[in-house]
């Protein structure tokens, strides 16, 4: 689900009475840190991947 | 004669415009997996997956104070691992998605199941994000 997607289900949260204004705000602030999450932890994926590879040169160097 | 060839791959990936040469010396010297860090995220996801079931019981609590605990615990883990900042600001942002949840059960005013819930929820998504990376980590 998107994060647009996401607002739109707590607005309609929200909405029908089933969370206060303050709960409300807080999980809008949450998908900020969820985005946050998700661009770290992506950062890190791409950073495993070139480890990876620098791993795979310096073992090759090896046979040389 | 090794260290040259490692040298000149190292130069000509640097020639990519995606790759930045502080990049290729983050990820050369990036954290490399840690029990402790994956015992840790993983602590943090199954009690978020469990105490969803507690939300509107009184048994939320200690749920919510564990959580709290075990997400500062991460947080200041992580922080003291040399080139870990990806994982630091996981765990900085989810220990404020945690820190919100344990504040509001804290307060005279009621929470709603619905809030419950959805932190749970929450938490447990962030940290299944951060347990796949976490976990995937070079060894």
């Amino acid at each position: 689900m998107s994060t647009i997607a996401q607002a739109q289900a707590l607005d309609a949260q929200f909405r029908a009475g089933n969370l206060s204004a303050g709960e409300y705000k807080e999980l809008l602030e949450d998908l900020k840190h969820t985005a946050a999450i998700n661009e770290a932890a992506g950062d890190l994926a791409k950073l495993t991947q070139i480890h990876e590879v620098l791993e795979g040169l310096k073992f090759a160097a090896g046979f040389i | 004669m090794k260290k040259l060839l490692i040298v000149l791959a190292v130069v000509s990936l640097s020639g990519c415009a995606t790759i930045q040469q502080t990049t290729l010396y983050r990820a050369w010297n990036m954290a490399k997996f840690d029990n402790n860090e994956y015992s840790q995220i993983n602590s943090i996801r199954t009690v978020a997956n469990l105490g969803a079931a507690k939300c509107g019981t009184p048994e939320v609590l200690p749920v919510v104070d564990s959580l709290y605990y075990k997400s500062v615990e991460f947080k200041n883990y992580s922080a003291s691992i040399p080139f870990n900042e990806e994982t630091v600001k996981m765990s900085g942002e989810l220990a404020e998605i945690i820190k919100g949840l344990n504040v509001r059960y804290h307060e005279k005013e009621p929470v709603s199941i619905s809030y419950c819930t959805l932190k749970f929820g929450t938490i447990e998504k962030n940290a299944v994000t951060i347990q796949n990376v976490v976990g995937a980590k070079p060894r």
